[in-house]
C-alpha cells in the first residue's frame, strides 16, 4: 500500500513538471507590456548605482518601470549571446562589446544622438548608415596610489605633467614605499586586456593592429619590452601573481590598504569614495616609459528591436536630457559623452581633472582601439568568438607557461584565426 | 519507469480466473501509454540534446548561422591537442584524489555518528549536511577567500604560527589540493547520509556474536561492516567519480582552472571552447569523449562489483 502511494506520487510529480515548465515560459512572455522595460548592465552597483537611481526617478515621473539586471562582467557576453539564441534578449542593455550574433537586431540611435548632442567623434556608422550604439559615458585607464603609504614613506607621486615618471622610476618609488612602510605589494593591475593595452601603449607599442593585408601585426621591439616588463613585475613582490594567474580581486587587494598603487580606471572613483575609509587614496599620473597613453572605454548602450523598443528609446531620450545626464554623471562618476555640461564631481574633482588631462595627452592608439573594434564588427570581420587572446596569453606568460616571444606569436595566431576578410 | 508500469499493471491487468486464458494484447499498450510521459521526457531532455551534441561534433558549428559537416576533423584535432590531454589528465588526477577522500571522510563521519557513544548526533548531522545545501558557486567563493594567497584566513594562521605563507593560488599542485579539499567538504554531506542508512541496516546480532568471540573494533569493522555495506560503497564510489569528472561550478568559482591554465579540467575546457571561443563543434566532440569516459568508468565499476558479488 505504502509503495503504491509513493509510486503514484512520483507519477503525479512527473506529470506536473512539463506543465509548470510551460507555465514558466508562458508567464515570461506576456509579462509587463510597455510599462516595464528590461535593462541589462554590468557593474552599476560598483559605480554608485546611478542607473538604478535614474530608473527610480523615471518611474516616479512616467510610471514606466525599468527593471535593471546587474550581471557580472565576466559573464555578460555569454549571457547576452545565450539570450539571443533563446530569443530572450532584454529591451535595452549597456554592453561592453557588440556581438555579431545580435548585431542586426539593434535599433538606430542616430536621431537620439543628434538630438542630445553626443560628440560626433564617438559615433560610428554601420554600412547602412545607422548608429546602432554609442558610449553612455567615457572611462579612461588611470593610476591610484595609497596616499597614506606614500606619505608615510615620504615618497612623492606626480599629479602634474612636469613631474612625470617612467615605469622604471615608478618601480623604484613603490619599492621604496614597500621598504619604508612594510606594505605587502607595490602594485596591482586589473587582469584585463584593456589595462594591458594602455600599459603597452606607454612603452611605445600600438598593441596588436589589423593591417590592410588582413593580418594582425605588432611593433615587435616595443611590445616585447612591455610584455617582458609585465612578466618581470609579476613576481609576488611588486605585483601579486594571484591576480593575473588565478583571478584574485585586484580592487579588494588595493582596498586592503596593503598595496601602494593600483592600475585601473576612472570607474573606480565612485566606489573608492564610498568604500575606502581606512586610508587616504589619490589619483596619480600614470608612468610613461616612452610616451603618455591611456585607454578609453565605456558602456555601449543598445536598444533591441521588439514591441517595447519605442518605450526604450523614450527612456534613453529622457536619460540623455541635460539635467538627467548631469545627475547620473555626478552619481556614477562618468566622464560625459555630451559636451557643454557643468558637472560637479565634488570631492573627486581632482581625480576627474587628472583623467581629463590623461585623455588630452594620450597617444592616438587609445581612441583608435574602440572605433576600429566597432567598425570591424559592423563590417562582419569578427567571428562569433568571445575569446580574449591578449588576456589569455598574458595569463600564461605571468604563470611562467611560456616566454614573451611565444606569447606574442600565440596572440597573433589567435587574432588572425578569428578575423574574417572578404 | 518500470515501477510505474508494475503498479498500474495491478490495477488495469485482467483478473486471472481459473480456466480462462489471459488477454495478452492489453498488456502491450497499457504500459506503453502509462510510460509515455516518461518516454517523452527522456526523448526531449536527453535523447534530443544528446543526439544534437553528437551531430554538432561532426560539424564546424559556431553557435550562429549554418554549419558544414567536416567528418572526423574535430576528433582528429582533439587527439592531437595537448591542451585536451592536459585537461584530461588533470580531471583524472582530481577524480583519483578526491573520490577516496570523499569515501573515507563520509564513511568515517557516518560511523562516528551511528556509534552508540556519540553525543549530539542530530545536531552534528545537520552541521555535516550543511555544505550540501550551499550552491557550489558559493562554496567555491568561500574556499577562495579562506585560501586567498595574500589576505586569506589560512595563510594568516600559517604566518601567525611563524611559517611562510603558502602559494595556494599560484602553485598548480597546491591549487588542485584546495579544489580537492573543497570537493571533499562538499561531497561528504550527501554520502554520509547514504552511509548512515546503510550502517543502521547492518544486523546488530553480527556485532554481538563477534564481540562474544573476542573480535576487536577494527576486526568488526573490517569483517562485518565493510562487507555489509559493499553495495552502498559501490554506489558512493560510482556517483562520486562521475560527479568528480563533471565538476565545473565549484572549480570555476574557486580559481577558474588557475593558476593560468594548469588546472583546467575537461568540463571547463568544453565551456571555454564552446562558449568563449564559439567552437561548438569542437566542444561537442570533447563532450562526446567525456561521455565515453564516464560510460567506461560506470561499466568498469559495475563489472568489478558483479564479479565481487558472485
Amino acid at each position: 500500500m505504502k509503495r503504491r502511494l509513493v509510486l503514484s506520487a512520483g507519477t503525479a510529480g512527473a506529470a506536473a513538471l512539463p506543465l509548470s515548465a510551460c507555465g514558466f515560459i508562458g508567464g515570461d512572455d506576456d509579462e509587463g507590456g510597455a510599462d516595464k522595460l528590461k535593462f541589462w548592465l554590468s557593474g552599476d552597483a560598483n559605480q554608485g548605482g546611478g542607473f538604478q537611481k535614474m530608473a527610480d526617478k523615471y518611474f516616479e515621473e512616467t510610471g514606466v518601470e525599468i527593471d535593471i539586471d546587474d550581471i557580472p562582467y565576466d559573464d555578460f557576453g555569454t549571457r547576452l549571446r545565450n539570450a539571443a539564441q533563446a530569443d530572450g534578449l532584454p529591451d535595452l542593455a549597456r554592453v561592453t562589446a557588440i556581438d555579431p550574433i545580435w548585431m542586426n537586431r539593434l535599433e538606430d540611435l542616430s536621431d537620439l544622438a543628434a538630438e542630445r548632442g553626443v560628440m560626433e567623434s564617438l559615433l560610428a556608422e554601420n554600412e547602412d548608415g545607422a548608429v546602432p550604439t554609442f558610449l553612455t559615458d567615457l572611462t579612461a585607464v588611470g593610476l591610484y596610489v595609497n596616499k597614506s603609504l606614500f606619505d608615510q614613506a615620504g615618497v612623492t607621486y606626480p599629479t602634474t605633467a612636469d613631474q612625470l615618471w617612467t615605469w622604471d622610476s615608478f618601480l623604484a618609488a613603490v619599492k621604496e614605499v614597500k621598504a619604508a612602510t612594510g606594505a605587502r605589494y607595490g602594485l596591482v593591475m586589473d587582469p584585463s586586456s584593456h589595462r594591458l593595452r594602455s600599459f603597452m601603449y606607454q612603452f611605445g607599442s600600438d598593441g596588436f593592429t589589423l593591417g590592410d593585408d588582413c593580418t594582425y601585426s605588432t611593433k615587435e621591439a616595443e611590445t616585447t619590452a612591455a610584455l617582458q616588463f609585465f612578466a618581470d613585475i609579476n613576481d609576488d613582490d611588486v605585483m601579486p601573481r594571484s591576480v593575473w594567474v588565478s583571478g584574485d580581486d585586484a580592487n579588494a587587494l588595493f582596498k586592503s590598504g596593503q598595496v601602494a598603487a593600483y592600475y585601473s580606471g576612472s570607474w573606480q572613483v565612485a566606489d573608492f569614495q564610498a568604500n575606502i575609509a581606512d586610508f587616504e587614496w589619490a589619483s596619480a599620473l600614470m608612468p610613461a616609459q616612452t610616451r603618455r597613453a591611456t585607454n578609453l572605454g565605456g558602456g555601449y548602450i543598445v536598444v533591441y528591436s521588439g514591441d517595447r523598443s519605442k518605450a526604450a528609446l523614450d527612456f534613453l531620450n529622457w536619460l540623455f536630457a541635460p539635467e538627467n545626464y548631469t545627475e547620473i554623471s555626478e552619481i556614477s562618476g562618468f566622464l560625459p559623452v555630451v559636451q557643454g555640461l557643468d558637472i560637479d564631481y565634488g570631492d573627486a574633482q581632482a581625480s576627474f581633472d587628472l583623467y581629463n588631462d590623461e585623455i588630452a595627452n594620450s597617444a592616438d592608439a587609445a581612441a583608435a582601439q574602440e572605433r576600429t573594434a566597432l567598425e570591424m564588427v559592423y563590417k562582419g570581420q569578427t567571428s562569433g568568438s568571445d575569446a580574449d587572446p591578449l588576456k589569455d596569453e598574458a595569463v600564461k606568460l605571468a604563470n611562467g607557461e611560456q616566454d614573451v616571444a611565444a606569447t606574442i606569436a600565440n596572440i597573433l595566431a589567435s587574432l588572425n584565426e578569428n578575423i574574417i576578410c572578404e | 519507469m518500470t515501477a510505474t508500469a508494475i503498479a498500474d499493471e495491478r490495477r488495469t491487468g485482467p483478473r486471472k480466473r481459473p480456466g480462462t486464458a489471459p488477454r495478452r494484447p492489453r498488456y502491450r499498450s497499457a504500459p506503453l501509454v502509462l510510460a509515455g510521459l516518461n518516454i517523452v521526457l527522456f526523448g526531449v531532455f536527453f535523447v534530443w540534446p544528446g543526439s544534437l551534441g553528437l551531430i554538432y561534433s561532426f560539424t564546424d558549428y559556431t553557435g550562429i548561422g549554418t554549419y558544414d559537416f567536416i567528418g572526423l576533423a574535430n576528433y582528429e584535432k582533439l587527439f592531437g591537442d595537448p591542451t585536451f590531454y592536459q585537461a584530461l589528465v588533470r580531471s583524472l588526477l582530481y577524480t583519483v584524489l578526491s573520490v577516496p577522500l570523499v569515501y573515507a571522510m563520509s564513511l568515517t563521519v557516518a560511523s562516528l555518528l551511528v556509534s552508540k557513544y556519540a553525543k549530539g548526533g542530530s545536531v552534528a548531522k545537520i552541521v555535516f549536511f550543511f555544505p550540501w545545501l550551499i550552491s557550489p558557486i558559493v562554496a567555491g567563493v568561500v574556499w577562495r577567500w579562506m585560501f586567498g594567497e595574500s589576505f586569506g584566513f589560512v595563510n594568516y594562521v600559517v604566518t601567525e604560527l611563524g611559517n611562510d605563507p603558502l602559494a595556494w593560488q599560484t602553485n598548480a599542485d597546491l591549487a588542485l589540493m584546495v579544489v580537492v579539499m573543497a570537493a571533499t567538504w562538499g561531497g561528504t554531506a550527501f554520502n554520509m547520509l547514504i552511509f548512515i542508512a546503510a550502517l543502521k541496516n547492518v544486523p546488530r546480532a553480527y556485532y554481538e556474536a563477534a564481540e562474544i568471540d573476542g573480535a576487536n573494533a577494527w576486526q568488526r569493522f573490517r569483517h562485518i561492516t565493510l562487507p555489509s555495506i559493499a553495495p552502498t560503497s559501490f554506489l558512493v564510489v560510482l556517483l562520486s567519480s562521475l560527479g568528480a569528472m563533471k565538476e565545473f561550478a565549484m572549480v570555476q568559482a574557486l580559481n577558474g582552472g588557475g593558476p593560468g591554465t594548469s588546472n583546467v579540467m575537461l568540463t571547463q575546457y568544453i565551456y571555454e571552447t564552446g562558449f568563449k571561443r564559439a567552437d561548438v563543434g569542437y566542444a561537442s566532440a570533447v563532450s562526446m569523449v567525456l561521455m565515453v569516459i564516464l560510460l567506461s568508468i560506470a561499466l568498469l565499476q559495475m563489472w568489478v562489483n558483479r564479479r565481487r558479488a558472485v
